[in-house]
């Protein structure tokens, strides 16, 4: 039994690995986007994100003084490109550490198709905002004939006990005859 | 609400060997439906979320508290089945096989929570595959995805599951003498109402599933033949429920009250569920996806009133029928009675869902905004008779089912 640990351990550690080496994965795609008096460097931790899951990014803020960044908001949203059947989906931003003008934020979509991440950002020299084309991919598609066939398995179980449950009441009517079913009385509970 | 004191044949029942027995399971069904009601609230405010926020995650409020009330439902279903099944084996008296169904020959529990367990095992493994649907798909361009419906097949399983677990403590509870006069709610034994509300349930669930019906997809084509749909769906329900429900009790209406507390529990939650939509939207900063604010809908509140007369129509027709006692003739005339009325109301519900509301255009994608095309006669009238027919059939259905239900102790 004890030998069985260390391949246990050694299970596990397999099973971490995708998760460590993502964590560890530094952002993918660079981008720079200037909203007024501000320069925005947009990180994306994933290109293209999946439904489903997180994408982080983190936005670095410039401006020409220093003033400029102190109380700093952004807020942004992943809104659907037209043709893509979704709603708008907020993204949380928080600060990241103590530099100034630093953040970092993620946002969980849940539909594929093209969006863009609108990040509005306001501070004394003015509020502007800029988009992100963004690409949502999906997982791998079933086909639809087999989703159907999943979806309606049920069904199929459901008829199938009512065929059966014909012949449970033919037994429970002879038991009925010959019991006390209290089924013969016309009217009442 | 007038609740009775108890009966003289209720003390004598106090001292029954069962008593301990029959509490259990009757606690268990309540708690059983009282889930399964949570769960239809979710079920009501999550389609008006749909409709006005989309979907934007998949633990949405209303999600949260459907599959609170189906995992509620679900461990119900477990314990009953794990105790039932120690019971079984120890000989408990009360619990044998008259009063369980064996389940692969090792566990056995009452017919009801099986088959309730199976219908939350059904919507717990629907989620999932919905969510990924939903992410290859987008948001619903209609409540008929395959998924949606194995959820709402798996609904269907439950309330039947409920239904069963209530019913077979009636009649339990009749034999015993009692016959559920324990609990007197305006004249009605409290174990009976409570069956009667779980059969709503299956009512109120087809009600929900034929929406797209009236709204987006009015007609089927079937080969060559153009078919109006709603009829036929509505109409089984309707005259299913109400004849198992007048049969189960065999007590003038039975059918028509079982169609009022329907009718007063969708017209609650579809009165709420705009309001709460509008107040956790508003709350939340959400973007509506239709102009304006969520409102309510009066017509679609009052809509499941006119469910009613149909039931008076099998309530009347089959107790008319009964005292003659020919049971195949009167369940067939009383199906035809329900479904006179129920084919009427829904043809008028659907063409008039088509010309005058917006609800389609809402749904549909935006690539294809129109308002579907006004159903031809003869799809109309095929739909009419096949639902007539339909109707027939769920008559006599409902009638086995109501016999059952009338009849199982297990």
């Amino acid at each position: 039994m004890m030998r069985r640990w260390p391949a246990a351990l050694l299970a596990m550690l397999l099973l971490c690995l995708p998760a460590i080496s993502a964590a560890a994965q530094g952002p993918i795609r660079s981008e720079t986007r200037y909203a007024g008096a501000y320069t925005l460097r947009i990180d994306l931790y994933s290109d293209p994100a999946f439904t489903g899951r997180r994408l982080n990014f983190d936005v670095v803020v410039g401006a020409s003084t220093t003033d400029q960044l102190r109380s700093v908001t952004l807020t942004a949203s992943a809104i659907p490109e037209a043709g893509t059947n979704a709603s708008s989906v907020r993204a949380t931003i928080s600060h990241a550490g103590e530099s100034v003008g630093a953040f970092r934020g993620y946002v969980t979509t849940q539909v594929r198709g093209s969006y863009r991440l609108h990040v509005t950002i306001s501070g004394p020299a003015g509020t502007n905002a800029v988009d992100l084309p963004l690409r949502v991919a999906a997982p791998t598609a079933i086909p639809i004939w087999f989703a159907w066939s999943i979806g309606l398995a049920p069904l199929l179980g459901l008829l199938l006990f009512g065929i059966r449950q014909r012949s449970y009441l033919a037994r429970l009517q002879v038991m009925g005859s010959t019991g006390a079913a209290g089924a013969s009385s016309p009217v009442g509970t | 609400m007038v609740v009775s004191a108890p009966t003289q044949a209720t003390t004598g029942a106090r001292d029954h060997p069962f008593t301990g027995e029959w509490r259990f399971r009757l606690f268990a069904a309540a708690a059983l439906v009282s889930m399964q009601t949570l769960a239809a609230v979710g079920l009501g405010w999550d389609i008006q979320w749909h409709r006005w926020l989309g979907r934007d995650a998949f633990l949405t409020p209303p999600h949260l508290i459907i599959y609170t009330g189906v995992i509620g439902a679900g461990l119900i279903c477990i314990t009953v089945v794990l105790v039932e099944t120690g019971r079984y084996w120890r000989r408990v008296p009360g619990v044998d096989r008259t009063s369980t169904v064996s389940l692969l020959g090792v566990f056995h529990a009452p017919l009801g929570f099986v088959l309730a367990g199976f219908g939350a095992l059904t919507m717990a493994l629907a989620a999932p595959l919905d969510n990924y649907w939903h992410q290859l798909y987008g948001v619903d361009v209609t409540l008929w995805s395959p998924f949606h419906m194995m959820g709402l097949i798996g609904a269907g399983i439950a309330y039947l599951g409920a239904a069963y677990a209530l019913a077979s403590e009636l009649v339990r509870s009749r034999r015993d003498g009692r016959a559920g006069r324990r609990v007197m709610i305006f004249g009605w034994p409290g174990i009976a109402l409570g069956a009667l509300f779980a059969l709503t349930g299956l009512l109120r669930l087809v009600r929900v599933l034929m929406e797209p019906s009236i709204e987006t997809f009015p007609t089927w084509q079937l080969g060559p033949v153009e078919v109006l749909t709603s009829p036929i769906g509505l109409t089984l329900a309707v005259v299913l429920t109400s004849m198992a429900a007048v049969v189960m009790l065999r007590k003038p209406g039975a059918a028509t009250l079982m169609t009022v507390m329907a009718a007063l529990f969708t017209a609650t939650v579809t009165l709420l569920a705009p309001i709460a939509v509008r107040i956790v939207g508003d709350a939340s900063g959400y973007t509506y996806r239709l102009p304006g604010h969520p409102q309510i809908n009066w017509i679609q509140v009052l809509l499941p009133f006119a469910y009613v007369l149909p039931a008076i129509a099998v309530d009347v027709a089959y107790l008319a029928e009964l005292r003659r006692w020919r049971r195949v003739r009167a369940s067939l005339v009383a199906g035809l009675a329900g479904s006179l009325p129920m084919t009427a109301i829904a043809t008028i519900l659907t063409l008039d869902g088509i010309s005058s509301t917006e609800a389609a255009l809402r749904m549909l994608p935006a690539s294809s905004n129109d308002l579907p095309p006004q159903p031809a006669f003869r799809a109309i009238a095929l739909g009419a008779l096949v639902a007539l027919a339909v109707g027939a059939y769920a008559g006599r259905a409902g009638e086995q089912l109501g016999r059952i239900l009338r009849l199982n102790t297990r």
